[in-house]
């Protein structure tokens, strides 16, 4: 089964309707087909299924960018712990509030009554 | 399309190397904090390395928890390296330091992301940590310094969507090079915070938010990258899948299982590590081989079944929709965890415009709360509207938000109710 993008509305549609109904079911164009977008890529695009999972981003996948950056920027971070920040080795970590300010909950309380 | 159980490969795997964790995120699907009772020793470790680049892993995002709070984390992250494959770590950055980093580097890590969900005062609140959004900065920047390629991610919600604009312009100038965006979804600790998820027509604003951030992302070199539950097939399907380009990637369906795999720090496997374990474990690394799992487990093969037994999961709008053949009801975790099972996915922004191009809307709101347990959820009532119903304004604060109002109309079934 192939998909294509209607060059009108952006929504895909099966090449099978393409050829069916001559137009795109969501915006009734026939653009597509009036200039062979259609018909050119029917039964030729891929399907590439592109792992986005919640955590990764495959490290080829994205570019390099510099921002604009200067030196004199980019040494602010300078490999600091964060305020309130604890060593791995601090065994009250391992305690179940994980860290949690007790300000911020208290806010939660107060503003989801 | 009808590829048996045993096919395929996980070629991307997501490794909850613990769940100790210096965060207590209020959205936390996993609950992290605590360490799992039994997480994997150091030799397990590397034993499930071995196993996973024999077959055929290309790349591994280590996460947690906090990753790097396990002592050897960079030990397992270096033996990735080593076996060929790449070696990606995701993190809150509370305390990325920067002998965190050089450890990193050393070890050949490719590259971090780091959550950043909003600007401080969002940001600190799920986070659940006044300061934390300045250490997510300062952990990008001090990961930049080390050489490591930096990208961020966010939860997308109704309390970082307000920021979108302005975490794009401190991105770029923080020279991150790829942003992935996830909705908010109802597990573990965000299900207990029913009021900072999207309704489903709130994508119909989103979406058109998400395609205008991609392409301005591309000319700038900060790249779109959505997480699985971000689609699917509407007018921006094109921009999303291809990074912010127009072309001809589109979403094909859920990877679980397909080619990628989720470990938990105790060596359970899953298809995906955001699935609910109590459904979706396949088994666990110290009991059986992962290639046998892989090849044998039908909590591991769901997706590689033939087209037709996929078909027969659908239910609800998903099962009539036009995309259905090739969605498959979107992201698997994102249904289950809102209805107690997959096949139904109400974050879909064809859906939304479907039900728009009807006079209707949907709405959810939960029914149950989740239990308690890391991956856990609740479940929620979806209620089809008119949709000229009182709409919800997007903003930083949950007092801000009004309670979501309007006729209910018509109540689909939710889990329990339909087999």
């Amino acid at each position: 089964m192939s998909l294509h993008a209607c060059p009108r509305c952006g929504r895909h549609v099966f090449a099978k309707d393409v050829e069916a109904r001559g137009a795109c079911p969501f915006c009734a164009s026939k653009r597509g087909l009036a200039k062979g977008v259609f018909a050119s890529v029917a039964g030729a695009a891929a399907f590439v299924s592109g792992i986005g999972c919640a955590y990764g981003m495959p490290a080829d996948r994205y570019v390099e960018n510099d921002g604009g950056h200067t030196a004199a920027e980019a040494s602010v971070g300078d490999g600091r712990a964060p305020d309130g920040a604890v060593d791995a080795s601090d065994a009250s970590r391992d305690a179940s509030d994980g860290g949690a300010d007790a300000d911020l909950d208290a806010a939660d309380d107060a503003t989801d009554q | 399309m009808t590829a048996s159980p045993g096919s395929g490969a996980p070629h991307y795997v997501v490794w909850e190397l613990t769940l100790r964790c210096d965060l207590s995120c209020a959205h936390c699907g996993s609950r992290a904090g605590r360490p799992r009772a039994s997480e994997l020793s150091t030799g397990e470790a590397l034993e499930t390395v071995r196993q996973l680049a024999a077959m055929g892993a290309r790349e591994i995002t280590l996460i947690g928890g906090e990753a790097y709070l396990r002592d050897d984390w960079d030990t397992v992250a270096r033996a990735i390296v080593d076996s060929g494959m790449k070696c990606t770590m995701t993190t809150g950055g509370r305390a990325f330091t920067k002998e965190r980093a050089d450890r990193a580097k050393a070890a050949g890590v490719a590259a971090v992301s780091v959550s950043i969900d909003g600007l401080a005062p969002a940001h600190d609140r799920q986070r659940g940590l006044r300061g934390s959004f300045d250490a997510a900065l300062g952990s990008l920047r001090t990961l930049r310094e080390a050489g490591i390629a930096i990208t961020a991610n966010t939860q997308l919600n109704r309390l970082s969507f307000a920021d979108l604009d302005a975490l794009f312009d401190l991105l770029v100038a923080e020279g991150v090079g790829g942003w992935q965006f996830q909705l908010t979804v109802p597990m573990g600790r965000a299900a207990e915070h029913p009021e900072w998820l999207f309704q489903p027509y709130d994508l119909l604003e989103v979406h058109p938010k998400l395609a205008d951030i991609a392409i301005r992302g591309r000319a700038q070199g900060l790249l779109f990258w959505p997480a699985n539950n971000i689609g699917y097939y509407g007018p921006h399907e094109a921009i999303f899948r291809n990074r912010g380009a127009l072309g001809e990637a589109v979403w094909t369906g859920c990877a679980a299982g397909k080619n990628a795999l989720g470990i938990e720090s105790d060596g359970t496997i899953k298809g995906c590590p955001s699935l609910p374990t109590s459904v979706y474990s396949a088994g666990n690394v110290r009991q059986q081989a992962i290639a046998d799992l892989w090849n044998a487990a039908p909590e591991l093969g769901f997706m590689r079944r033939r087209q037709e037994e996929r078909d027969a999961r659908l239910w609800g709008f998903c099962k009539t929709c036009y995309y259905a053949s090739v969605c498959g009801a979107g992201c698997t975790w994102t249904a289950h965890v809102f209805f107690g099972r997959p096949g139904n996915n109400p974050y879909c922004h064809h859906r939304a415009l479907e039900m728009k191009a009807r006079g209707k809307r949907e709405r959810l709101e939960r029914v149950s709360a989740a239990p308690g347990a890391p991956f856990d959820h609740g479940t929620f009532a979806l209620y089809v509207e008119d949709d000229d119903a009182a709409p919800r304004a997007m903003g930083p604060a949950p007092s801000a938000f009004p309670a979501p109002i309007g006729p209910k109309r018509r109540r689909l079934p939710i889990a329990g109710s339909i087999r």
